[in-house]
């Protein structure tokens, strides 16, 4: 059964990119959100038992979904993947309950890593 | 050539890359700091000389360096401070205050260097370039007018940084000619394959 | 392809200086150029800290470095901003007038295999040509600037000086008209005046004849006849009109007398020889100057003279005197915000004849006193006056070896004092 994932991004170059980091092992199905409200509604929905979450996106950012689902969806697994890797980005976005913070541009071992320690590989 | 240089796809996809370029900068000047950077959303736009000259006099009180690259892909990157939040940028990089005039300049070379070259170093490793960087230096727009240019369209991608709780601000204006182009189109649609 | 030791020559010999720095500023390499411009051999710098040799350099050094190494890009320093980093002899003893070497400096990072920066590249190069070609041009520059600025100053006092020339050929032509019309209205006004005279004898003759008349008709028998002659009198207004003639001619003639006496004020304040010398009456003179200026001062100022008896001529030109009268008083009254007073006295002090001319004004201050007399000083508003007017007055006496001077007490106006002295020879 593939494992229904999120990927949110406002950038299509960058959804690009992420989906094509990911292990090609790895069963999923993917689901793309442009903006946070998007973003929130796949979690919502059921289709994100991991999402990859930008922080700069239109409408509503990567520290207001952050911030939402810590409040409604403490389950939620996000691996924020992004361009501001300014350490207090980074800490951040940890406070918020992210599991973990990759910078872009992605590397896909850092990736495969992570997803191993969530034991999802 | 009417029209927009770039297709949809590789607006978006220069912006994506101009945002990376953008982070690392960020992170550079943050960590030399020890201060957090505010970013702001890139901008990529075609502009004419007149708009372009119209955006460099814009405001008034405000200082610029030039800083020019070449190798694969060639052009210039202009950045715009003004005198605000000079003072509170000048202490954090270990200058002096008040800032005598020779160190001001100085400082905003420095700036310049750090800013505008980690971002074009930034494109450079994600679009594969190999591009050299000249030295920065101060730039007057006063004397500039849109008969002296000899090109007609440009492409001006706009990044922005500030420091919060200080009134520091940086405009770094990455600027390609049109025949210039060919080669960032090129490199692009490689990234989008 | 070059060998080590050849390319270890050449990094010794490169016409810039080229220092090698491992991460914790330890010089692995250092070549003749800056061995032989610091005077400090390669023995004594290698494996030696960067920061140590240089302390008074060591916080910019330091900034510099580890910019680097957090950039992880080239960072450079131009002479502009900072000229001298290492305190380089000029490269130019005998020719140069600088006493050090203006430096421009890069610093690039060397990545190793791992992509590690292993060491930083520090060149220096000698920019002072070029620095010092530009210093020389700014201040050239400057200097032109100053120069330009100088001569513009230089043409607007021009420009006023030859105003004011304009201004005195026009006023003298002004004289010569003022002249002309005197002398062309003193002839009519001349006989008007004496006809009138005649006019009022015969008035006072037909006056008389008719009263003799009117006797005559009243010791008449017939008292028809005078009382016809009364009637015709009545009728015909002849009382009224035998009271009115005379007082008609008498203000006539007074008024033939004012013109007449403003004629003769014209035609002495406007001599037509303006540069003749001779035996003047300095009251006449101030007398003629205060009917020409009477509109000009009869809203500010109340004029008080005091005159000395048995004033003496004095030997001057009369017209230049006149003139240096009317620049005081115009400007005693110019200084009154509110209608004051002007006290004008005249009289001898020794070998001098003395005019004083005093008024209750806004003053001089004190800084300005020794100034008033100064070409093109003046302390009215843009446009209003050209500061002339004082310094022409003072060359005026001068010229007549006379004194002129200016007092002014705090709070009580100002008071020009000129000298004239009563035996005077004309001066070239």
């Amino acid at each position: 059964m593939p494992i229904p994932i999120t990927i949110a991004d406002d950038s299509a170059l960058s959804r690009k990119t992420i989906r094509r980091a990911l292990p090609p092992q790895w069963d999923v199905s993917i689901c793309e959100a442009t903006n946070g409200k998007e973003a929130i509604t796949a979690v919502e929905n059921g289709l994100a038992e991991v999402l990859f979450l930008d922080l700069q996106m239109p409408e509503m950012d990567g520290y207001q979904v952050l911030t939402y689902l810590k409040q409604h969806h403490e389950k939620a697994v996000v691996i924020v993947i992004s361009a501001d890797i300014q350490t207090q980005a980074q800490a951040l976005v940890s406070a918020l309950g992210a599991f973990r913070f990759l910078k872009k541009p992605l590397d896909p071992l850092l990736l495969a890593t992570t997803l191993k320690e969530l034991g999802l590989l | 050539m009417s029209g927009q240089f770039l297709s949809e796809e590789q607006r978006d996809a220069l912006q994506e890359v101009l945002n990376i370029s953008m982070g690392q900068a960020a992170d550079v000047l943050a960590r030399l700091i020890q201060t957090q950077v505010q970013l702001s959303i890139p901008s990529v736009k075609q502009s004419s000389r007149q708009d372009f000259i119209g955006c460099l006099k814009e405001p008034v009180q405000q200082h610029l360096a030039q800083q020019s690259f070449l190798g694969e892909l060639s052009g210039e990157m202009i950045s715009l401070m003004t005198d605000n939040g000079n003072e509170a940028i000048a202490k954090l990089m270990h200058y002096d205050t008040p800032l005598p005039e020779q160190d001001r300049q100085e400082l905003l070379l420095e700036l310049t260097n750090i800013l505008a070259g980690a971002c074009l170093h930034g494109l450079i490793s994600q679009l594969n370039f190999k591009i050299q960087l000249a030295a920065p230096v101060l730039f007057n727009p006063a004397s500039l007018c849109s008969e002296q240019l000899n090109w007609q369209q440009a492409l001006l991608m706009e990044v922005q940084f500030q420091i919060p709780e200080t009134s520091f601000h940086a405009r770094i204006l990455i600027c390609l000619k049109q025949d210039s182009l060919y080669p960032l189109m090129h490199h692009l649609d490689m990234l989008l394959q | 392809m070059i060998d080590e030791q050849l390319a270890s020559q050449l990094i010794r010999q490169l016409p810039i200086g080229a220092c090698l720095l491992t991460p914790d500023y330890t010089i692995a390499l250092w070549n003749d150029f800056f061995a032989e411009r610091l005077q400090m051999p390669v023995e004594q710098t290698l494996g030696r800290n960067l920061l140590e040799l240089f302390p008074d350099q060591a916080r910019f050094l330091k900034r510099k470095l580890d910019s680097v190494f957090i950039l992880k890009n080239t960072s450079f320093s131009y002479w502009e901003q900072r000229p001298h980093i290492f305190q380089f002899k000029s490269t130019r003893p005998v020719t140069g007038q600088e006493e050090l070497m203006y430096q421009n400096m890069e610093i690039v990072p060397i990545f190793n295999d791992e992509g590690q920066i292993s060491h930083l590249f520090l060149a220096i190069t000698d920019a002072t040509t070029t620095a010092s070609y530009s210093i020389a041009l700014r201040q050239a520059h400057s200097q032109l600037e100053d120069e330009h600025k100088a001569q513009a100053e230089l043409i607007r006092k021009l420009e006023e000086a030859q105003n004011q020339l304009l201004q005195a050929e026009k006023m003298a032509s002004i004289g010569q008209l003022a002249a002309g019309v005197a002398h062309e209205i003193n002839n009519p006004i001349g006989f008007v005046s004496s006809n009138l005279e005649t006019l009022q004898h015969y008035c006072q003759s037909l006056v008389q004849a008719l009263d003799f008349a009117g006797q005559l008709l009243a010791k008449h028998p017939s008292a028809e006849l005078a009382s016809n002659y009364q009637q015709y009198k009545t009728q015909h207004n002849l009382d009224f009109l035998l009271q009115d003639m005379p007082e008609l001619i008498t203000e006539s003639l007074e008024g033939t007398g004012r013109v007449m006496s403003i004629v003769k004020s014209l035609r002495e304040f406007s001599h037509v020889d303006s540069t003749e010398w001779k035996e003047t009456s300095l009251i006449d003179g101030m007398e003629s100057t205060l009917r020409i200026i009477n509109n000009e001062l009869k809203y500010k100022a109340t004029i008080h003279k005091d005159y000395q008896e048995q004033m003496p001529l004095v030997y001057c030109q009369s017209m230049q005197i006149n003139q240096v009268f009317m620049n005081l008083l115009l400007n005693a009254a110019q200084a009154m915000e509110q209608p004051g007073d002007i006290y004008i006295r005249i009289s001898t002090a020794g070998d001098f004849a003395r005019i004083s001319i005093r008024d209750t004004g806004t003053g001089i201050a004190p800084q300005h006193l020794t100034k008033v007399f100064e070409p093109f000083f003046t302390t009215k508003p843009v446009g209003a006056g050209t500061g002339l007017g004082l310094s022409l007055s003072y060359s005026i006496i001068q010229k007549h070896q006379g004194k002129l001077s200016v007092t002014s007490p705090a709070g009580q106006g100002a008071e020009f004092v000129i000298q004239l002295p009563l035996l005077a020879t004309p001066k070239e």
